[in-house]
């Protein structure tokens, strides 16, 4: 049963390669923003999976392949940099695209960012559209 | 002490949730009474319900609680393809649902 379309968000195909709904690994320790995300995401028919630090992220590449990665910076356990680090560091995961989703948007935490090993930042909330067309682009 | 009433009632056709006192981790298990959301949605299909207002106008405080709260009605309502409006959040109210785009998951509405 379908559900109720998502307003205002100009329509971009969620589909990769014919390979069925793109998987994002969205690694957030803030559970409210993860909710949110991660439902806008879905009413745009990506299939979403979480998790809730660096460390669980690493082992959520691995385990669940997601075709993205969507992080966050400032975590418990692990943070986003040591977890992109890591996922950098792994054959297995270190072709992943990455994007970084901070609530700081510092020239210095951009940097780190790169220098981790991150393909974008985005401040949040990010701008969906934006962040729509960066996951479809990094997927192609 | 947080206090949260929820009262649903229904005026020509159109079924409302009234809320009035605050959504926090101290009452947010109240909002969809004790039989919880698929009671309520299981309700509004008995009653051929085409959506459910959330009537906000009453609301003094709402947390990430709340919002979590609202999200997983969203899901579960959504299957069911009976949208849900929020309506008269106040100025706070509205500005945190902006920030955090619900106006782009909701229909948001001010009457």
């Amino acid at each position: 049963m379908s559900e109720q379309p998502l307003k205002k968000l100009k329509r971009l195909t969620p589909q990769g390669s014919g390979r069925g709904p793109i998987r994002v690994l969205y690694v957030e320790d803030s559970a409210v923003i993860r909710d949110t995300i991660a439902r806008l995401l879905e009413l745009k028919g990506y299939k979403v999976n979480y998790a809730k630090n660096g460390q669980e992220g690493i082992e959520l590449a691995q385990s669940w392949k997601p075709q993205v990665v969507l992080m966050d910076l400032r975590m418990p356990v692990m943070d986003g940099y040591n977890a992109i680090n890591e996922l950098r560091a792994n054959p297995a995961t270190s072709h992943l695209p990455i994007f970084v989703l901070s609530a700081w948007s510092s020239k210095k935490e951009r940097t780190q960012a790169k220098l981790a090993g991150a393909d974008e930042f985005f401040v949040k909330p990010p701008d969906l559209n934006r962040l729509i067309e960066a996951i479809n682009k990094a997927v192609e | 002490m947080s206090n949260l009433i929820a009262d649903l009632s229904e005026e020509n056709g159109r079924w409302t949730l009234k809320l009035v006192g605050s959504i926090d981790s101290e009452t947010h298990q109240l909002m969809w009474s004790a039989e919880g959301s698929t009671a309520l949605l299981e309700k509004l299909q008995v009653v051929q319900a085409d959506s459910l207002w959330i009537d906000l106008t009453e609301i003094e405080r709402f947390d990430s609680q709340g919002l979590r709260l609202l999200l997983n009605a969203h899901k579960e309502f959504s299957r069911a393809q009976l949208p849900i409006i929020l309506k008269n959040p106040n100025a706070h109210l509205n500005r945190l649902f902006q920030i955090m785009q619900f106006d782009r998951i909701f229909t948001i509405e001010f009457e």
